[in-house]
């Protein structure tokens, strides 16, 4: 299995490597002349040749490659239009993003998968035919719309003009108390970032205990009972700091546009988790299963839905792309100041850079996150974990 | 070659062999068909992808007939009659009309073409790129393979509907056209391809690739007689897959304001926020409504076909 791993580790650095040369040439492509030109207006002939030098944009093109590869490796992402590096700007706007995106995706894949199940299990029928038809519904929803509608109908004002000047002044939360936040010289996006560091590392910690008490103790500990600890500990964690209101309030703030993101994404999960247990039910060793007399809710999870999840995880990251364009327009609608408000707003002011920094965060975040699939992969299917010469039988 | 010139074995003349094949196929249509139509969802997808052809067709007859220009026209019509604007619906204008004075329904129908275009554009590219990709990955396998799945692999890294909004901003005269022709080479050389490729792995273990391999079939011959009619039910699941999202992407494109060359249910979802807000009116109903509407019905149609093709592609999934 550690095999396996470092042989998937290499490949996404490889895969890094090929996706940063794509980018690049899709930047010169799109650049409309280079920096340069476009953002120093004001200088003369003799002045602009001497910051072509100190840039290096004189140097031949491969390289100018070479320096944007290395930069980037060296967390160097270059400069904006507006003279900040774009490095900066990640650092403000990943935070928000994550704090959306990772619980999203874990609850939508969650509901998705639990509709599916069951309505596979179920069979054909109104019901499941509703649910499936509901799934659809959403997931071929308008974002936009769709986020109007929950601002509209859940949120304290549904205040959503969006990106008008955008870019750097526009990073505001949306509907947070402001009363709170007057008394206090913490910021909103420092909280924000306490808010996700906690989380993050505590649910690490849950999930590696949890494991190793599986894997040792054979202590089977429930999810709910995880997500129990994990809530209490990080509560607790904000309480000993005294920012628990305000980390509150942040949450509450965030939860329009999970909600939003959760509608919109599940229906996915559900339609290739309720293909894949069909297929799965129709196999021989259910027959077995169910000729031996197991109760049906043995065969359900143990034997159906755990075999049901393999195909579900490998098409996720097909699905990957779709997902985070979907969280970039879904943060843009309700004002969220992650990467879709930064994303838009340097787009109106046609600041490249900033733009393609973005769009590599997100070229790197689907690579992290498809890592991580492949470990859930290895952990579920024993064929990819004892046998290290099976190549990665992903679809 | 003595035994062709032989009377004796004389094969079918060309007439002929077209005449069975066409029979075969359709014979082979009419199985489908009957394994399509099991799936009650798959037929309402094919009844609102007519209702919405329809509708593109009726655009320009009923401008030619009953609606005047001046008033119904999807740019610059203006009723004077009615003020103030955005009315609400009445026997006149169906649908109301926006806060420009425009008639709801006849820019509702005039955004059919465009999203047609684009939609077939796309699935035409995906499908394209997905097997020209695909076939050759899944018959060289080794080196070719590796190089063309670390292809696919990068390309999947790439959001395409990002990428076609920052494209439609930058050029700001991209029509449907080359819109959909990025989002179908990136989503084809992507998503499609990898699922693909996986489908051309299985057709590469049946038993008939050997056959073909032992009586001398090049690699050329195998890819496009073989290959290629296994892989076509896919790449239709592909196309229409992919019609279902690119028109979702299109419709960011128009929605955040930054291109708009063809008109497009975006554009009138864009407006009414944009003018509600300013006017203050709250939100107009009679627009976002029928435009929303639009945009999740015909991307629904396209869905739901493509889960029934997934019921024709794959036996597996047939109820017995």
């Amino acid at each position: 299995m550690t095999k396996y791993l470092i042989k998937q580790f290499f490949a996404s650095v490889i895969k890094l490597i090929l996706f940063l040369s794509l980018m690049f040439f899709v930047i010169q492509w799109i650049m409309p002349g280079d920096f340069v030109d476009q953002f120093a207006m004001f200088l003369n002939r003799a002045e602009r040749e001497n910051l072509r030098e100190s840039l290096g944009l004189d140097l031949p093109m491969f390289q100018q490659y070479w320096l944007w590869i290395s930069g980037i490796f060296r967390g160097d992402l270059g400069l904006s239009g507006f003279g900040f590096p774009v490095s900066r700007i990640i650092e403000l706007v990943l935070p928000p993003t994550l704090l959306v995106f990772i619980p999203g995706t874990l609850i939508a894949f969650g509901i998705g998968m639990l509709l599916g199940k069951w309505t596979a299990w179920r069979g054909k029928g109104v019901l499941s035919g509703a649910t499936t038809l509901a799934g659809i519904s959403l997931f071929t929803a308008f974002p936009p719309w769709l986020a109007w509608l929950v601002a509209y109908f859940f949120g304290r004002q549904a205040d959503v003009s969006r990106g008008q000047g955008g870019g750097i002044n526009n990073l505001a939360f949306p509907n947070i108390s402001r009363m709170l936040w007057i008394e206090t010289d913490l910021r909103p996006r420092e909280v924000a970032l306490i808010v996700f560091n906690t989380a993050l590392i505590v649910s690490l910690i849950v999930i590696v205990v949890s494991f190793l008490l599986k894997h040792y103790m054979k202590w089977r500990t429930p999810w709910w009972a995880q997500v129990l600890v994990i809530a209490g500990v990080v509560f607790g964690l904000w309480y000993k700091d005294g920012v628990h209101p305000y980390a509150l309030d942040i949450l509450s703030s965030a939860a329009l546009p999970l909600l939003t993101y959760i509608l919109l994404s599940f229906g996915d999960t559900m339609i290739i988790m309720q293909s894949s247990m069909t297929e799965v039910l129709k196999e021989e060793y259910i027959k077995t299963a169910q000729a031996k007399g197991l109760p049906q809710k043995t065969i359900r999870e143990r034997h159906a839905a755990r075999n049901a999840l393999l195909p579900v995880l490998s098409r996720l990251f097909i699905s990957l792309p779709f997902l985070l364009a979907g969280i970039v327009i879904i943060e843009d609608s309700v004002n969220w100041p992650g990467m879709g408000g930064m994303i838009f707003g340097a787009m109106y002011w046609q600041d490249i850079p900033t733009v393609m920094g973005v769009l590599l965060i997100i070229g790197v975040l689907a690579l992290v996150v498809r890592l991580f699939l492949d470990v859930m992969a290895a952990y579920l299917d024993p064929r990819i974990r004892f046998d290290d010469d099976v190549k990665s039988n992903r679809s | 070659m003595t035994t062709l010139s032989n009377p004796q074995y004389t094969t079918l003349s060309k007439r002929d062999r077209f005449k069975i094949r066409t029979v075969l196929a359709w014979k082979r249509f009419k199985m489908s068909w009957n394994i399509f139509t099991q799936d009650r969802l798959a037929i309402l997808g094919v009844i609102l992808i007519i209702i919405f052809a329809l509708m593109a067709v009726a655009h320009p007859i009923l401008m030619n007939t009953i609606w005047e220009r001046r008033l119904f026209d999807p740019y610059t019509g203006f009723d004077s009659a009615l003020i103030p604007h955005p009315a609400t619906p009445d026997s006149v204008h169906l649908l109301g009309t926006d806060t420009l004075g425009r008639d709801v329904l006849s820019m509702l129908l005039a955004s059919t073409t465009p999203t047609f275009v684009l939609g077939f554009t796309a699935a035409i590219t995906t499908a394209i790129v997905a097997l020209v990709l695909s076939i050759p990955a899944a018959y060289f396998r080794g080196k070719v393979d590796l190089i063309l799945t670390n292809l696919m692999d990068t390309m999947i890294l790439l959001p395409a509907p990002i990428l076609m909004i920052i494209l439609g901003a930058r050029f700001r005269d991209m029509g449907a056209m080359p819109l959909g022709l990025i989002f179908g080479l990136v989503t084809g050389a992507g998503s499609a391809a990898i699922v693909m490729r996986t489908a051309g792995l299985k057709v590469a273990a049946k038993p008939f690739m050997e056959a073909a391999h032992i009586s001398g079939g090049g690699a050329m011959h195998i890819m496009v007689k073989h290959f290629l009619p296994n892989m076509l039910p896919l790449a239709a699941l592909q196309m229409m897959i992919s019609v279902s999202s690119s028109v979702i992407a299109y419709g960011f494109v128009s929605f955040f304001g930054l291109q708009r060359i063809d008109l497009n249910w975006g554009t009138l979802i864009y407006d009414a926020f944009l003018y509600g807000m300013i006017g203050g009116s709250g939100p107009q109903w009679h627009v976002l409504i029928p435009g929303a509407l639009a945009f999740s019905l015909f991307s629904l149609g396209f869905y739901l076909v493509s889960r029934g093709l997934h019921k024709v592609a794959d036996p597996q999934l047939r109820d017995e």
